[in-house]
C-alpha cells in the first residue's frame, strides 16, 4: 500500500517535510528572537561567579567538606553544589564531611550557618554574596 | 593564541585527509569534516597520553606529537595536490561555507543562552576538564568514589578536547566549551551534507537533511548544552557514514570509519556499545568479502589504535559504574513487567512529542514509504536497532533509577545523538541521485 502511495505521489515526503519545516520555524524563529533579546538586554555573567571568592582563599587545597542543611534530593540545593563543585576545581567537595582543614558552610540562612560554625568550633574566614560561609577547622589545620 | 590548539588539529587532519584520499573526490564539506574530525581525534588521542607518560597534562609533549604529525606528513603531502577533481571540489566550497554559516549562527544563538552550558555540563563534563587540566599528578583523584556525581566511569574524550582547547587559556574561559559546542553541531550538518554530495545526491534536497534539525529548538537547546551527547551523535554519523562510503565506493574510508569508531568508544558508554556493535558490523562485512585481507588491514589498525585510549581506561582507569543494580538478580529491586511496560510506552509517547519538530514521523514515514531501499542498508541497520533492542535492555535490567525519573532525564538525549545517523541513513535511501528526477 505504501509503495502505491509513493509510486502515485513522489512528492508526498516533501510535502510533509516542508510542513514540518514550516511548523518548525514558527518555534524556531521565536526562539532565536526572545534569544537574541536576552543575549542583548543581559550581559554575561558566569554562573560560580559568587564562588570565585572562595577558590582565591582556598589556594592550593585539595579537599573542602561541604555541608548543607537542605536535601541534596532538592534541585536548587544539589545545583548550588554542582556549580560550586565546578568553580573550585581542582578541590573536591566532600559533602557533609567536617573533619577537613576548610568546610563550606550552605545553609538556609547565614545565621544558621554561622551558629553551626561556632558550635563546631571552627572559624569563619569568608562569605559568599549568596551566602556561602568557608570555615577554617583549627584542629586540622 | 586560544586559536592554535584548533589550528593544529585541523593542519594534522587536513593531513591525515589529504595523505589517505589524495585520490578521491571530495566534496570540500566532507575534506572539511573529515580533516576536523580527524584533527579532533588525533587531539584527544595524543591528550590522553600526555596523561599516561607524564602522569599529568604536558603541553610541550602534546605540541610536540601534534609538529611530529604534522612534519611527518608535509612532505608525502606536498607531493600531491589533494584536490584531484578541482571543479567538484571547488563547486562545493560554497555551498559548505554556507552550511557552517548558517549552522554556526543559528548554534551561536542557541548557545548564548547558556553560555556556562546545562547542568551536566558543570556536573559532568567541564568539571572533568577543569580537573584534568588544574589538578597536575592528582588527575586520578577525578575517579574517587565521592565524585559519584560526576560519573567517574564516563570516558575523557570530550573533556580531553576541552583541555587541549583551553591549553593556551589563562584559566578556563567559558567560550571555549561554548565553541566547542557550536563547532560540534555545524560539523554535524556538514557531515550529513558532504555525506550525500559524495553520493552525488540531488543538491538541493541535500540542503534538507542537513539543517532538518537546525530548525527544532529542543534539539537545538540539548546540542548546545555542552553534553557529550552532540558529538556522540557526530561520531557515529561520522563512522556509519565513512563505513558506508567504503563498502560502496573505497576501501580507504574504513580508515576513517576505524578512527572515528576507536574516538566513539571514549566519549561515553553509550558510545562504547555504539563503537562496539559498529565494529562488529564492520568486521562482518569485511569479512564477506573477497578482499578482505585488504580491508581488514584498513580498518583494524585504525579502530585499534584509536581505540586504544577506551581500552585502557576500561581496563585501568574506570572505578565501573557504581548506579548499577541488576534487577534480574535483585529481590529488592526487581526487573518486573511493569517496568518493561514503561519503557516501552515512554519510547512511543517521547518520540511522538511535539517538541522534536515531527523529526520520528518523518523518518518512519519515509522509512515506509521506502521499505526496501532504506533496510538494505544494513551498515546503518543492524547498529541502530541493536543499540535500541541494548538500551531497551538496560533500562529494564539497571533497576538502581526510578525508572520513570531516568526516562526522563535521559531518553531525549539517547535519541537526539542517533538523530543524526538516521537522518543520513533515511537520506541516503530517499534523496534521488544528480542523474536522476525525483
Amino acid at each position: 500500500m505504501f509503495k502505491k502511495i509513493w509510486g502515485k505521489h513522489p512528492y508526498i515526503l516533501l510535502l510533509a517535510i516542508l510542513a514540518a519545516l514550516i511548523f518548525n520555524l514558527t518555534m524556531t524563529v521565536p526562539a532565536i528572537s526572545s534569544s537574541l533579546k536576552k543575549i542583548s538586554s543581559q550581559p554575561y555573567v558566569f554562573i560560580g561567579r559568587p564562588f570565585i571568592v572562595l577558590r582565591d582563599i582556598l589556594g592550593n587545597v585539595s579537599k573542602v567538606g561541604y555541608v548543607t542543611d537542605g536535601s541534596m534530593d532538592d534541585l536548587s540545593v544539589a545545583a548550588k553544589f554542582a556549580v560550586a563543585q565546578y568553580t573550585l576545581a581542582p578541590v573536591i567537595l566532600e559533602l557533609n564531611e567536617t573533619d577537613l582543614p576548610f568546610v563550606i558552610y550552605n545553609y538556609s540562612s547565614p545565621l544558621k550557618a554561622l551558629n553551626e560554625i561556632k558550635q563546631e568550633g571552627m572559624v569563619m574566614i569568608g562569605a559568599t554574596q549568596n551566602g556561602f560561609v568557608l570555615a577554617s577547622n583549627p584542629d586540622r589545620l | 593564541m586560544q586559536i592554535i590548539p584548533y589550528l593544529l588539529s585541523l593542519c594534522a587532519g587536513t593531513l591525515i585527509v589529504k595523505k589517505f584520499l589524495k585520490d578521491t573526490a571530495l566534496p570540500f564539506s566532507l575534506f572539511l569534516g573529515l580533516s576536523l574530525l580527524s584533527g579532533i581525534s588525533i587531539s584527544i588521542f595524543i591528550c590522553f597520553f600526555s596523561f599516561v607518560f607524564f602522569n599529568t597534562f604536558n603541553l610541550l609533549f602534546t605540541l610536540m606529537s601534534h609538529g611530529l604529525i604534522i612534519g611527518l606528513l608535509v612532505p608525502k603531502t606536498l607531493k600531491t595536490s589533494g584536490l584531484p577533481e578541482k571543479t567538484y571540489f571547488l563547486s562545493e566550497l560554497v555551498p559548505a561555507l554556507l552550511i557552517l554559516l548558517i549552522t554556526g549562527t543559528i548554534s551561536f544563538i542557541f548557545a548564548k543562552n547558556h553560555p556556562d552550558g546545562g547542568w551536566d555540563a558543570w556536573q559532568v563534563w567541564n568539571f572533568k576538564a577543569k580537573f584534568l587540566l588544574l589538578s597536575g599528578s592528582r588527575w586520578k583523584e577525578l575517579f574517587a568514589p565521592e565524585l559519584w556525581r560526576s560519573s567517574p566511569h564516563y570516558p575523557l574524550a570530550i573533556p580531553l578536547w576541552n583541555v587541549w582547547t583551553w591549553s593556551f587559556s589563562k584559566d578556563t574561559p567559558w567560550f571555549i566549551p561554548f565553541w566547542n559546542s557550536i563547532l560540534s553541531c555545524s560539523l554535524t550538518s556538514l557531515f550529513i551534507f558532504g555525506f550525500l554530495q559524495r553520493k552525488r545526491m540531488q543538491a538541493l534536497l541535500s540542503w534538507i537533511p542537513a539543517l532538518f534539525l537546525f530548525t527544532i529548538p529542543f534539539f537545538m537547546t540539548l546540542a548546545v548544552s555542552q553534553y557529550a551527547d552532540i558529538f556522540l551523535g557526530l561520531y557515529l554519523l561520522a563512522a556509519l557514514g565513512s563505513l558506508y562510503l567504503a563498502f560502496t565506493s573505497l576501501n580507504v574510508f574504513l580508515i576513517f570509519s576505524g578512527i572515528f569508531t576507536g574516538i566513539l568508544s571514549f566519549i561515553k558508554p553509550e558510545g562504547t556499545i555504539l563503537a562496539g556493535l559498529t565494529f562488529t558490523v564492520a568486521m562482518t562485512f569485511i569479512f564477506k568479502n573477497k578482499d578482505w585481507k585488504e580491508k581488514a588491514f584498513l580498518f583494524l589498525p585504525a579502530a585499534l589504535i584509536a581505540g586504544l585510549p577506551s581500552i585502557l581506561f576500561q581496563l585501568f582507569l574506570s572505578p565501573g559504574n557504581q548506579t548499577f543494580i541488576n534487577g534480574l538478580a535483585s529481590s529488592s529491586n526487581p526487573s518486573t513487567l511493569l517496568r518493561l511496560k514503561i519503557i516501552l510506552g515512554f519510547f512511543i509517547i517521547e518520540i511522538t512529542r511535539l517538541k522534536w519538530g515531527f523529526l520520528w514521523f518523518l523518518l518512519l514515514a519515509a522509512a515506509l514509504l521506502n521499505f526496501k531501499k532504506v533496510f538494505k542498508e544494513y551498515v546503518f541497520v543492524l547498529p541502530v536497532i541493536a543499540y535500541m533492542l541494548i538500551v531497551i535492555f538496560y533500562y529494564w535490567v539497571n533497576t538502581y533509577f526510578e525508572i520513570e525519573w531516568w526516562l526522563a532525564v535521559s531518553l531525549n538525549r539517547i535519541l537526539m545523538a542517533l538523530a543524526p545517523a538516521l537522518i543520513l541513513w533515511i537520506s541516503l535511501s530517499v534523496i534521488p541521485k544528480k542523474s536522476s528526477s525525483l
